[in-house]
């Protein structure tokens, strides 16, 4: 069992949530993931 | 014509490859501007293409129903900029023929308000409907969808995963690779919301340990399935893991109503260190410890565990005799010591926010008296964050994240600050109960803590005020917690940190504006998403 970050401190700037847009090479893979994922509904109703 | 918004949740693997981790309705869309992730361009021609005449947003019910968010407390833009959809919507259509209306689901309600649906209708759903297969059956069921896209032959869009009597695709290669970071999940078959005791993080080394938990484990554990927990080290910002998502709107026959949206990425909620802590379970396999969840899994809690308190388990709380006790030895009718602040509301649980005084008040004459605690609300045991300051003469003191501690600003004022804005060079208000005497002390550290306990909310009578002291020491000295922090309507303009309510109402980016929110009228600590339980629309509640 190991403990080390147990009481660790963090910086404001390693607590924050970071949000941002996506390069724009991974546009077309992730589009074509969600267009599986529709075709995939598709097939099995309709 | 009807509409619903979907999301789906992925990461990028090593090979760069997207992997999908679920699929969501009733969306959280946490980006600081529509503008720069949509283009309603073709929507605008698709609905004048259609005729459409009314467009309808059924959003979510207030803080929402089963609703799709992340455990964060610190985002990396100014929420005060954020609009909604709908009134994204309304702006864009402002003028025209085209008439835009907002609907909400009911607090908690995972129905959907009854629209009548006509040609000329365009109706868009972000709320959670029980009605609706692809809600109850594969967004809230994720092992279903799952099934369905490893059914369909994608099953290359999916983590390498194990169900027993299902899916295996981990099959008896090699075990994954994630250095000393966690390199399997254990996902929960059936729905739940206990994010704090689920997925559990393993680092399973070698592949018997594997089959140990594929053939073991599993075996015993239902509809629990086992996947690789994807990490790439060349796909992170600021050394915190990413998950990415993209949404788009879909009609009744699951075809995309054109609604250009940008696929965007949100971060964990703690960036990675370089070694992390684990304890070895009765099968000697490693699992992560529960402080170490936020650096790999972005929901960390019990849903409808709150996290706004005025103190936390381990807090040093001032009692009327002076003895310094720990929270949770604290009950209702224990006597604390509390404060007389000249100017303070005398209302119950009123001033956290519009109490403005002068240390000059009260710096030579304290007037201490006694508070006894009417109420202790406390939430069960889960990953409470909390505010470490460390005083310019190296003493600490530890706040609960939304506790509101006295300060003096920089016009010279005494006011309440909720504990999460507190920055380096603040001067907290630090009393003796010894000398009866104040004075400042000023912040040279602030940082921020995950731990493993509960986090409570004291509300003392008659003042609405009690003490803590530094975590080490017991010197007399102490520092004011007002026992109310603001809970805020919608008021989406605040600006973060804010605390009086001409810096959070006057607000140039205020595109929202609801009428209790008048300026002058309502203060602000901060900025909220969503309305507390029992606020209507648009009304402030204090």
């Amino acid at each position: 069992m190991s403990e080390i970050n147990k009481n660790k401190l963090y910086t404001k700037e390693e607590s924050t949530t970071k949000i941002g847009k996506v390069d724009t090479s991974d546009k077309a893979p992730l589009q074509n993931a969600f267009t599986s994922v529709l075709n995939s509904f598709k097939a099995k109703y309709f | 014509m009807k509409g619903t918004l979907i999301a789906l949740d992925l990461v990028k693997d090593t090979d760069n490859s997207f992997k999908i981790l679920e699929m969501n309705t009733s969306v959280k869309l946490m980006f600081d501007s529509f503008n720069s992730y949509t283009d309603l361009s073709s929507l605008h021609t698709y609905i004048a293409n259609n005729n459409i005449s009314e467009v309808h947003f059924i959003g979510m019910g207030q803080t929402g129903a089963p609703g799709d968010t992340i455990d964060s407390e610190f985002i990396d833009f100014n929420p005060s900029k954020t609009t909604n959809l709908s009134t994204y919507l309304k702006d864009h259509y402002s003028g025209s023929a085209v008439n835009v209306t907002e609907h909400r689901a009911e607090y908690s309600s995972v129905n959907i308000p009854y629209i009548e649906d006509s040609p000329t209708k365009l109706i868009i759903r972000n709320s959670y409907d029980s009605s609706a297969v692809i809600d109850s059956q594969y967004a809230a069921q994720n092992i279903n969808f799952l099934n369905l896209l490893n059914d369909s032959g994608s099953s290359h869009l999916l983590p390498k995963m194990f169900m027993s009597g299902g899916i295996d695709t981990i099959g008896t290669g090699s075990v994954r690779d994630n250095g000393d970071y966690p390199n399997y999940i254990i996902k929960r078959g059936t729905p739940t919301v206990n994010y704090f005791d689920n997925p559990q993080l393993l680092k399973i080394s070698g592949s018997d340990q594997l089959e140990n938990v594929k053939h073991g484990y599993l075996a015993n554990e239902g509809d629990d399935y086992l996947q690789e927990f994807i990490y790439n080290p060349n796909d992170l910002v600021n050394g915190t893991i990413k998950t990415y998502r993209i949404w788009g709107f879909v009609d009744s026959n699951l075809d995309l109503i054109p609604f250009n949206t940008e696929p965007f990425y949100h971060s964990n909620p703690t960036a990675l260190t370089p070694q992390v802590d684990y304890f070895t379970d009765s099968n000697g396999i490693e699992v992560l410890q529960k402080w170490e969840r936020p650096k790999f899994l972005q929901k960390i809690r019990k849903v409808g565990q709150g996290i706004a308190a005025n103190c936390i388990g381990e807090q040093n709380i001032i009692l009327n005799d002076n003895s310094i006790v720990k929270t949770n030895t604290v009950v209702s009718g224990s006597v604390l010591k509390s404060i007389n602040l000249p100017g303070l509301s005398q209302e119950n649980n009123k001033g956290a926010s519009s109490y403005s005084g002068s240390l000059s008040d009260f710096a030579s004459n304290t007037t201490f008296t006694s508070a006894s605690i009417n109420n202790k609300a406390v939430n069960e045991i889960g990953l409470t964050k909390a505010v470490a300051v460390k005083t310019s003469e190296n003493k600490e003191v530890t706040f609960a994240l939304s506790a509101p501690v006295l300060v003096e600003n920089d016009a010279n004022e005494t006011r309440f600050k909720q504990s999460k804005y507190i920055e380096v060079g603040d001067k907290l208000v630090e009393f003796n109960y010894n000398t009866n005497t104040a004075r400042t002390v000023t912040v040279a550290t602030v940082g921020y803590r995950t731990s493993v306990t509960y986090a409570a909310e004291l509300d003392v009578e008659q003042a609405d005020v009690f003490t803590v002291a530094y975590d080490t020491s017991d010197e007399n000295v102490g520092f004011a917690i007002h026992n109310k922090e603001p809970a805020l309507c919608e008021c989406q303009y605040c600006s973060e940190g804010a605390y009086d309510a001409g810096t959070c109402l006057s607000s140039p980016d205020c595109s929202t504006f609801y009428s209790a929110c008048t300026q002058g009228g309502y203060p602000c600590f901060g900025y909220t998403y969503s309305m507390p339980d029992g606020c209507t629309n648009g009304e402030g509640k204090e």
